[in-house]
């Protein structure tokens, strides 16, 4: 077959000059490990945010948060609004169908905590009530969790995260510790199981919890809440639900149809959503630029190729002489342009999977190896071959044999 | 062979029509030894690009080995180039990046036959180069590299062979040689046509033609064929430096 010649002579013409191929293969090379890199760690991403929520929002509950949708999910509740009480939680629980129960959660950042003169900031000092173990997935490795009881009380009890537990004891036991936070004092009740960090990178193990009682009357004299946490008898209803909770509380908060909710609904599967939008706008950005580079190997390619189509005249005009037509010229150089990138492509897939399973290595998620990426990456680089081999294959094509012949 | 009736060649060089060749007419029989000489500027190498198919005549007939030439396209022209002619050429046109064997098979890339290597291998031989099939061209003397180059111009049994001053950049014990192996291939029924402006390569050709401004101005046997083979044996031996 004519065509297998010429692409066996396009072959034999790119080994015969490694330096030039080597050259015109860099770009797509770089193009393509960035697009399937880029592709990949984004995929991977999407899949550890849903990993990740599934870690924090163990039995789907639905969230509550003051302020409007602007404000951050995990606010400070001393600078949040204080639209949000225990009086609304109660009544949620008391007026709104398909209810269970309701977690309280209050959170404070950046608290002072010391131990033996060991000092340390506590990134998120979290009153909690104890179905919180169950609602944000939150199990002790060592000793217990909040009871009722603690909550009746008023207990100076807390646990402690991961983190926080090696800055004040290092390897040491800290049960049963008396650590000081705020200058109060409080017994370490339990040690929280490691929890990584969420979507964001926020580090969940650098926590204290208390009970929210405690929180809201012996340390911050505070009712409003950072969060209520709502338990749903039946999961599937959640969204349903999740309107009920925001009718039933923009009529006890007196908010006119035309005013914004003073409070935010907030589903996993928003919260997710809000998560991976940000990645995955993260990753079209990258994908575009890596498109870019892409383009730019093309255009390497395409120099590289018309500056050999002028150095080859000679070896055109040759070829033409002993009975090569122009078609036959025109496929071996768009051949020489297809087979680098399709060369270059594969091993830039290569060097994509390679970088993303470092950098999957380095941030200690899995990296998802998607097909598509490898598919379309696979395209891409075939399209920019033939897209910018055409033109000096064309220009060789088209020389004069006679002059051709003539040049030296 | 070859009948080439009336042909003129114009060419525009900055807006004026220049007449190259002015109504040429001869023919060729097969087995022929024929060369062309004259001066250059007289169309010797216009009348060879057509005789080769690299160029089509302005007006007048050309037939070869019975197919009317005037009348082809570009890509019927490159399979007459690929089955019916061997070229020869002064500056040997080897590609420099492939090997020997790769060069005297380079034209069948082109036809519908494929190289094995064997039919290469024995062309190598018959011009004395079978130890040099994995040379690149630029290992080789001139000498060589024209004898690859005649290996290649017979790879696909061509009906003529074309030879565009094939001793030009040669000294003249390659001269020589190079023109006693196209004596033998013509003894073995080969039909060769060379173009030169040496008197002294065109005495060793059969019958002469002589171009002047476009026009033949005589077309002679050589009564007088000398013999490449017995000048060669009595050349002063090289002396190696």
């Amino acid at each position: 077959m004519r065509i297998i010649k010429n692409s066996k002579e396009a072959i034999k013409s790119l080994g015969s000059n490694k330096l030039r191929t080597f050259l015109m293969m860099l770009g797509v090379i770089i193009g393509i490990a960035t697009f399937t890199a880029v592709i990949t760690i984004g995929q991977s991403g999407k899949s550890r945010v849903m990993k990740s929520m599934n870690k924090m929002w163990g039995a789907m509950p639905i969230a509550i948060t003051p302020g409007g949708k602007d404000f951050p999910m995990h606010a400070d509740v001393l600078s949040a609004p204080a639209t949000l009480t225990k009086e609304d939680a109660d009544a949620i629980v008391r007026e709104v169908p398909n209810v269970k129960d309701v977690c309280l959660v209050q959170i404070t950042t950046n608290v002072p905590a010391s131990y033996k003169g060991k000092n340390t900031t506590v990134l998120d000092l979290i009153g909690v009530t104890p179905n919180f173990e169950t609602y944000r997935t939150t199990k002790v490795i060592s000793g217990e969790f909040i009871s009722e009881e603690d909550m009746n009380s008023l207990a100076r009890v807390c646990l402690i995260g991961q983190t926080t537990s090696k800055e004040l004891f290092d390897e040491k036991n800290p049960i049963g510790e008396i650590v000081s936070i705020e200058n109060v004092n409080f017994v370490v009740k339990g040690v929280i199981e490691p929890k990584g960090t969420n979507p964001s990178g926020r580090d969940l193990d650098n926590r204290i919890l208390i009970p929210q009682t405690t929180f809201a009357r012996r340390m911050y004299n505070l009712n409003h809440l950072s969060q209520i946490v709502v338990g749903l008898v039946d999961v599937k209803k959640i969204e349903k639900t999740g309107n009920d909770i925001a009718a039933f509380l923009r009529e006890r908060h007196n908010i006119s149809s035309e005013k914004f909710d003073d409070f935010t609904i907030r589903l996993p599967s928003t919260v997710a959503q809000t998560f991976t939008k940000t990645s995955q706008t993260l990753t079209i950005f990258l994908a575009i630029i890596s498109l870019i580079s892409l383009i730019v190997g093309g255009v390497v390619i395409m120099n590289i190729m018309l500056i050999s189509v002028s150095e080859r005249i000679k070896e055109i005009g040759i070829r033409r002489a002993v009975g090569a037509k122009k078609k036959d010229i025109l496929s071996q150089f768009l051949f020489e342009a297809s087979w680098i990138t399709f060369i270059a492509g594969i091993i830039g897939i290569i060097f994509g999977i390679a970088i993303s399973r470092i950098i999957a290595f380095i941030s200690k998620t899995p990296a998802t190896i998607s097909l598509g990426a490898i598919v379309l990456a696979f395209i891409f680089s075939a399209v920019i071959g033939i897209i910018f081999g055409l033109q000096p294959a064309r220009k060789a094509a088209s020389l004069n044999p006679i002059e051709a012949l003539r040049t030296e | 062979m070859i009948e080439i009736k009336d042909l003129t060649k114009v060419y525009r060089f900055s807006g004026n029509d220049v007449e190259i060749l002015k109504g040429v007419s001869f023919s060729v029989g097969k087995g022929e030894f024929l060369s062309i000489i004259g001066p250059s500027g007289t169309g010797k190498t216009t009348l060879m690009n057509i005789i080769g198919c690299l160029d089509v005549p302005t007006s007048g007939t050309y037939v070869l080995d019975g197919v009317e030439i005037e009348k082809l396209d570009d890509d019927k022209l490159s399979t007459i180039r690929n089955e019916k002619i061997g070229f020869v050429f002064q500056t040997f046109n080897l590609l420099p990046r492939a090997t020997t064997l790769d060069n005297v098979e380079l034209p069948l890339i082109y036809s519908t036959k494929s190289g094995d290597g064997k039919m290469a291998k024995s062309l190598l031989e018959k011009v004395g180069l079978a130890d040099r099939i994995h040379y690149r061209p630029n290992r080789l003397s001139g000498g060589e590299q024209q004898r690859v180059a005649i290996a290649r111009a017979l790879i696909n049994d061509p009906a003529i062979i074309l030879a565009d001053e094939p001793t030009g950049a040669l000294d003249t014990r390659s001269s020589l040689e190079i023109v006693a192996i196209l004596q033998k291939l013509n003894n073995e029924g080969r039909t060769i046509i060379i173009v030169t402006h040496e008197p002294e390569i065109a005495a060793h050709t059969k019958r002469i033609i002589t171009l002047r401004d476009g026009k033949i101005l005589s077309d002679n046997l050589n009564s007088q064929v000398r013999n490449a083979e017995a000048e060669l044996k009595n050349l002063p031996v090289e002396v190696k430096k």
